[in-house]
């Protein structure tokens, strides 16, 4: 377990400083930052000097150790549009994107993955079929017509729940909604798809005619073996889900992280979409990481070791 | 059943969330953008400039509510030019910070020189665009300060009206970072995220590009602020601001264009306030690009453009079409009838045939959603330079491309800085302005001397009569082409009476005293 987690972390250290190289590269290839924070008509001195001030007048290599020198020694660079540690920008939005991301997670998997055990077990029946029809649907529909849609009954027309904003937990269900339908469609589909496979294999039918409940039968026969597909599946959406929560922040005003960072795309606001890059990189390796721990938590012939 | 009371229940709570917040003496508004600083010395932004006139103070104040200058006492109770280039400021004494400190004469040199000195660059353009001609700040005594200008200076009391003027705390801001008794960079950074100044409001929150709270200040100077309170929350999508206006999580929205304006109409609670605003949407072409340096061709691409036709697609025949460089704000100066700007493609096709177009495209640049309307009037202006036989690419592209020596032609604004034509015209077009430091733009020793005339001559008559020779220049050898000034929107909760006011640069929220009424009818 320990040789596990440490080959583990060695390799998430490498891919977060390709990530980090990478992105650092490419915000300067882009071009300056200079034309958004400055006002147009600056004459040429005043123009050197402030691109001296922001520190960009220095060559990219040099530019890249500091950064990196920063970096180590824990110190993230301020943000160019808001002069802050773009750590203290991050923390102001951070907690509300996470939670976002939790909420629509949890949704995710309990009811995603119950309605694909159902829908297995309910195969060929009205109430299997309309509940696939449904999922297809949530699968269909791109997240952010159905969040619009939601606004629309209901905060639009009902006034019932707030539009704008996180600051109360009734400003979290529609956009938990809007952002788990395509996830809990997609992992119902999974789920039955791998329940199926199981239902037929041969250790199904001997526990069965062991006499076993049927739910000792579904669940610890059935779906712990139909889950390694499905918990994949949920590790693979994760970076799907980070995109999806941009464009859902967007539509409720949440001002969360991908607000932040596709506002400091646009005015290439490197610090801060350099930190954005690392701290979005760290959640899904750390995720994966967690999906592979997970693997060996339902199938007990994968090991860490 | 059970399903039924969830329902109500969650609806009880939503109702009470949603109408919670708000008090009697508490106002939310919903706005389009959020500053990322705020430091009126060093903002010249649209965004920025909504924010400043309820925290601070210029030293010579305005009647908003009028649309040529009237000036009143600010900072200062009484002013008085004592020379072509000095002009002496008494200074009120009860004038109260809001971290609690005294305001002094030491602060209102500090703001000043802060300025015309500076020691923090962004400062730098500051003094070129608007205090050019302020030399020197000086403290007379404790309650004198006298303002001195390098040439004759007509425009004293407008340039202490101005934003960029407003008087800040010296040791408050010295004191934020390093040394308490050392101005460094990192102060004025510091400032631009806890600003504090003499204003009916103090700014209790801010998080830059998200949201700003005002909180009245107790030990005003003058008439106290209406509000108790006033929250700024930016919900940057159009529609997700309008539903908030309806669904009452918000009082006020900003930035509702004319399409939109019925889906607010139409509601009972609801409606709308506007204002023609003193800002041109403009189209700007690179005179020194040799492809565009042909005064004819730039002339006939003007003449070409039915700004009134646009006016009635895009804006609802709200916007209003200039006939010159030109706004009522200017008082005195306000010349619509020099007719700069006309429509006249006939003669555009005679101007094109005598400059020798030969069909080359010129490339037209503009953002996607910068302004309003912008790339429905840029494939309209197609249609239409089209009409006279010009060929024109629209090249759609977020970054600034004024300094671009390829760029032909693209759209921008001018709004109005102060009510002058220096500055408005003048930031970008007098001859050390921002086109003509960028290169695009070449005044010659003609209109050099016809801007010093105008500039600095204390004759009114002498001023009026030199604009009116720019405007001559202007319109023979075209750098620029106002094509209208837009109509722009606020939605209101109906109880809520406020509206922009005609006295204000462009975009000003102002909620002070008799400004603003909440319970109205």
């Amino acid at each position: 377990m320990a040789g596990f987690l440490l080959r583990k972390a060695g390799r998430m250290a490498i891919t977060l400083w390709v990530i980090a190289t990478v992105v650092f590269a490419a915000t300067r290839l882009t071009g300056t930052p200079i034309d958004f924070l400055m006002p147009e008509g600056l004459d040429a001195a005043s123009r050197a000097e402030m691109i001296a001030y922001w520190g960009l007048d220095r060559p990219v290599w040099d530019q890249y150790v500091a950064y990196w020198s920063a970096l180590l020694r824990g110190d993230f660079g301020l943000g160019f549009m808001e002069r802050r540690p773009v750590s203290t920008i991050f923390a102001e939005r951070l907690g509300q994107s996470a939670t976002l991301l939790g909420t629509t997670l949890l949704v995710t998997i309990g009811v995603g993955v119950p309605l694909g055990v159902l829908t297995a077990m309910w195969r060929g029946r009205a109430l299997g079929s309309a509940v696939l029809l449904v999922a297809f649907l949530g699968y269909a529909i791109p997240n952010f017509v159905f969040a619009i849609l939601l606004l629309l009954v209901f905060s639009f027309l009902l006034h019932w729940l707030p539009s704008a904003g996180s600051a109360t937990p009734l400003h979290y269900i529609m956009p938990t909604l809007a952002l788990s339908a395509y996830f809990v469609a997609a992992l119902v589909r999974y789920t039955r798809n791998a329940m199926l496979d199981v239902l037929g294999q041969d250790y199904m039918r001997t526990a069965w005619a062991k006499g076993l409940a049927p739910h000792v039968v579904m669940l610890k026969h059935g779906l712990r073996n139909a889950l390694i597909p499905v918990i994949t599946v949920i590790g693979l959406q994760m970076t799907t889900l980070v995109s999806g929560a941009v464009v859902i922040e967007t539509v409720f005003s949440w001002n969360g992280v991908g607000d932040l960072l596709v506002g400091a795309t646009l005015r290439r606001d490197y610090p801060v979409l350099q930190f954005g890059v690392l701290v979005v990189a760290c959640a899904v390796v750390v995720v994966n990481t967690l999906v592979d721990l997970a693997y060996a938590a339902v199938d007990p012939r994968v090991r860490l070791a | 059943m059970e399903k039924m009371m969830r329902r109500s229940l969650l609806a009880a709570a939503a109702a009470v969330m949603i109408g919670g917040g708000a008090g009697a003496q508490e106002l939310r508004v919903g706005v389009q953008n959020m500053a990322p600083f705020l430091d009126p010395g060093r903002d010249f932004s649209n965004v920025g400039s909504q924010f400043y006139v309820n925290a601070f103070d210029p030293m010579i104040g305005k009647d908003h509510t009028r649309i040529e200058s009237a000036w009143l006492p600010g900072i200062a109770t009484a002013w008085k030019q004592v020379s072509p280039t000095v002009m002496e400021l008494t200074l009120r004494d009860d004038v109260v910070f809001h971290n609690g400190e005294k305001m002094t004469a030491e602060d209102v040199v500090f703001s000043i020189e802060r300025i015309i000195n500076p020691t923090f660059p962004p400062y730098n353009v500051r003094k070129r665009d608007t205090l050019p001609n302020i030399a020197a700040v000086e403290m007379v005594d404790a309650r004198t300060v006298r303002v001195i200008a390098a040439k004759p200076e007509p425009l004293f009391e407008t340039l202490l009206n101005t934003q960029q003027t407003m008087i800040v705390p010296k040791k408050y801001i010295a004191g934020l970072t390093g040394d308490p008794n050392q101005l460094e960079n990192t102060d004025y950074e510091a400032f631009a995220l806890k600003p504090v100044g003499t204003g009916a409001y103090r700014i209790a929150e801010f998080i830059p590009n998200q949201r700003l709270v005002y909180v009245r200040h107790d030990a005003y100077w003058g008439p106290k602020a209406p509000l108790a309170k006033v929250t700024i929350t930016r919900i940057p999508e159009l529609s997700s601001r309008i539903t908030a206006l309806k669904n009452g999580e918000v009082d006020i929205i900003t930035n509702v264009p004319p399409d939109q304006l019925s889906v607010l109409e139409g509601d009972a609670k609801l409606k709308v306030e506007g204002m023609v605003t003193p800002i041109f949407h403009v189209i700007i072409f690179n005179t020194q690009n040799p492809k565009m340096a042909n005064p004819k061709l730039r002339q006939a691409l003007s003449l070409a453009i039915d700004r009134k036709t646009l006016n009635e697609a895009l804006w609802g025949g709200r916007a209003v079409v200039p006939s010159s460089h030109t706004y009522p704000q200017f008082g005195a100066l306000y010349m619509p009838e020099l007719n700069t700007f006309e429509y006249n493609p006939a003669k555009a096709r005679q101007l094109l045939k005598e400059a020798g177009y030969d069909g080359f495209p010129i490339r037209f640049d503009t953002g996607a959603a910068y302004y309003t309307n912008a790339l429905l009037a840029a494939q309209a202006i197609q249609e239409m330079w089209a009409e006279v036989g010009v060929k024109m690419q629209i090249n759609v592209a977020e970054p600034w491309t004024g300094q671009d020596p390829t760029m032909m032609a693209r759209n921008w604004s001018n709004p109005l800085y102060f009510p002058d034509p220096v500055g408005s015209f003048g930031i970008m077009w007098a001859p050390t302005g921002n086109s003509a430091t960028e290169g695009r733009f070449k005044p010659d020793a003609a209109y050099e001397a016809m801007w010093e005339r105008f500039r600095f001559s204390t004759d009114l008559a002498e001023r009026k009569k030199a604009y009116a020779e720019l405007m001559g220049w202007i319109k023979e050898n075209p750098p620029v082409l106002p094509l209208y000034q837009p109509y722009e929107s606020y939605g209101l909760r109906r109880g809520v009476a406020w509206k922009p006011l005609p006295g204000h640069i462009p975009y000003v929220l102002d909620f002070r005293a008799g400004k603003l009424v909440l319970g109205a009818n």
